[in-house]
């Protein structure tokens, strides 16, 4: 019970974020992609808290958020570190052959698409990394690239086990309340970037 | 039940492992910033500091320059005026008694020619003095020939300025000097064997514009250089284009290098 409530509260809190971007008086509401990224996060926690409320499985709403995720966050990484379009195009395409697999081999739709998701982290986490290595701080953007970077770098350990989580209640007990502290910070994380967001 | 017990520990540890390695190499790369930002600082401060020095070195190079302009004019100039003077006092003196000192105003006068004498020779240690009598054109004709003569094997001058352009002494001189440090250091360090020199006016800018075949700059190069090296020569022409609101340009091509001073004029 004591988890349930954490997990509704932790989903709840990517409302915090989206509400900023309109109570911040110093900034305008921008439709840029790091708008779009904060919305997403929104409705993929909404879809999650109907999904597990009602089926009582969220997996399927990942199957197809994980891919999506991975697109915007590699839009958010190419505003500063300028992703050649070969590689963004292979990157994709990877993707969508492990989300392909995930729903029909390797997994199902109901099953944990493990792959993907231990595919997007990484590569979001090495995106991270060479963020770091190239913008050496410079840019506004920061504030919530590097959250990304160390959210996903933190996660892949836990995707590398998602399946024997999802298995075992224990497991799942221990570990999820990091995990739901992680998604917590994250998302004050981004309340920060934006209010932090100077108006251009 | 152990096993998930340790499995789950296994994963949080590797967990908060993950994410504290993630946060200390922000950490890190966080530091290497600011010690970047403190080399880079400290760079720039010593730059300013070599450009100071080089200001100080011109300074006192001017400093000196009047120091013996001041002895000179002081000890021949001022020395012979002064008997020149005392030599009037002589006659007003002598001709209020009725007594007219023929002598004495043969002798006033040749003091006075030598005092305009002894300014024309600092003129023209000032301003050279052929740049004076035949203008800009002459001048530099003159003094790159003789700097190239046994240098270059070809050296090659086109003027084409209009017949009633006047141009004032300080775009002169500084022309001048510019010029011929340029020409000094390409003898110097560029061994060039043909030397072309162009000097026009176009749209009311004077175009000074010398080719080459030697080692050629681009405008880089001589930025780069005129910052960090210590030469005087190159803080001159720098300073000597500021106070006429000239601007340099270096670029070359495949075999040939170009250099091209460009100043506007005011009429």
């Amino acid at each position: 019970m004591f988890s349930y409530w954490i997990y509704n509260i932790v989903l709840c809190s990517s409302a915090i974020p989206f509400i900023t971007f309109f109570v911040n008086k110093r900034k305008k509401v921008k439709l840029d992609i790091f708008f779009f990224f904060i919305l997403f996060r929104l409705i993929t926690d909404i879809s999650c808290l109907i999904m597990e409320n009602i089926v009582g499985n969220s997996n399927p709403v990942f199957h197809f958020t994980i891919p999506i995720n991975l697109l915007l966050i590699m839009f958010l990484f190419n505003q500063d570190i300028k992703l050649s379009k070969k590689l963004s195009l292979l990157l994709i395409l990877i993707g969508i052959i492990l989300f392909c697999l995930d729903l029909f081999v390797t997994a199902s739709i109901n099953e944990v698409n493990q792959s993907s998701v231990l595919y997007s982290y990484t590569i979001i986490s090495i995106l991270g990394w060479v963020y770091l290595y190239k913008s050496q701080f410079k840019n506004e953007s920061k504030h919530f690239l590097i959250p990304i970077s160390i959210y996903y770098t933190t996660l892949i350990f836990h995707a590398l086990f998602e399946i024997e989580i999802e298995n075992s209640e224990t497991i799942y007990e221990f570990v999820f309340l990091l995990f739901a502290g992680l998604t917590l910070l994250l998302n004050l994380s981004f309340t920060r970037a934006i209010w932090l967001t100077k108006i251009n | 039940m152990v096993d998930e017990n340790k499995l789950a520990i296994i994963i949080i540890l590797g967990m908060l492992y993950s994410f504290s390695m993630g946060v200390g190499m922000i950490l890190l790369a966080r530091k290497n910033k600011r010690i970047q930002e403190l080399s880079d600082q400290l760079i720039n401060e010593e730059k300013a500091k070599n450009e100071i020095e080089k200001l100080e070195i011109a300074l006192a190079t001017q400093e000196t320059e009047r120091s013996q302009i001041a002895r000179m004019l002081h000890d021949d100039v001022g020395a012979i005026l002064s008997l020149a003077q005392k030599n009037i006092f002589f006659i007003k003196k002598q001709a209020k008694n009725g007594i007219f000192e023929h002598q004495s105003i043969d002798l006033t006068g040749e003091f006075i020619q030598e005092s305009i004498n002894q300014l024309r020779r600092i003129n023209k240690g000032l301003i050279p003095h052929y740049l004076l009598k035949f203008g800009l054109v002459k001048a530099l004709e003159k003094m790159v020939k003789q700097k190239t003569d046994t240098l270059v094997d070809s050296f090659i001058f086109n003027a084409n300025l209009p017949d009633k352009l006047i141009l004032s002494d300080q775009i002169m001189t500084q022309y001048f000097y510019i010029t011929s440090e340029l020409i000094t250091n390409l003898i110097k360090h560029s061994y060039p064997s043909n030397i072309e020199m162009n000097l026009n006016l176009e749209a009311g800018v004077l175009i000074l514009k010398i080719q080459h075949n030697g080692i050629a700059l681009a405008q880089r190069d001589f930025n780069n250089l005129s910052k960090d090296s210590d030469s005087l020569g190159l803080v001159n022409i720098r300073y000597r284009l500021e106070a006429i609101n000239g601007k340099i340009t270096f670029y070359r091509s495949k075999t040939l290098g170009f250099i091209e001073i460009h100043t506007k004029l005011n009429n």
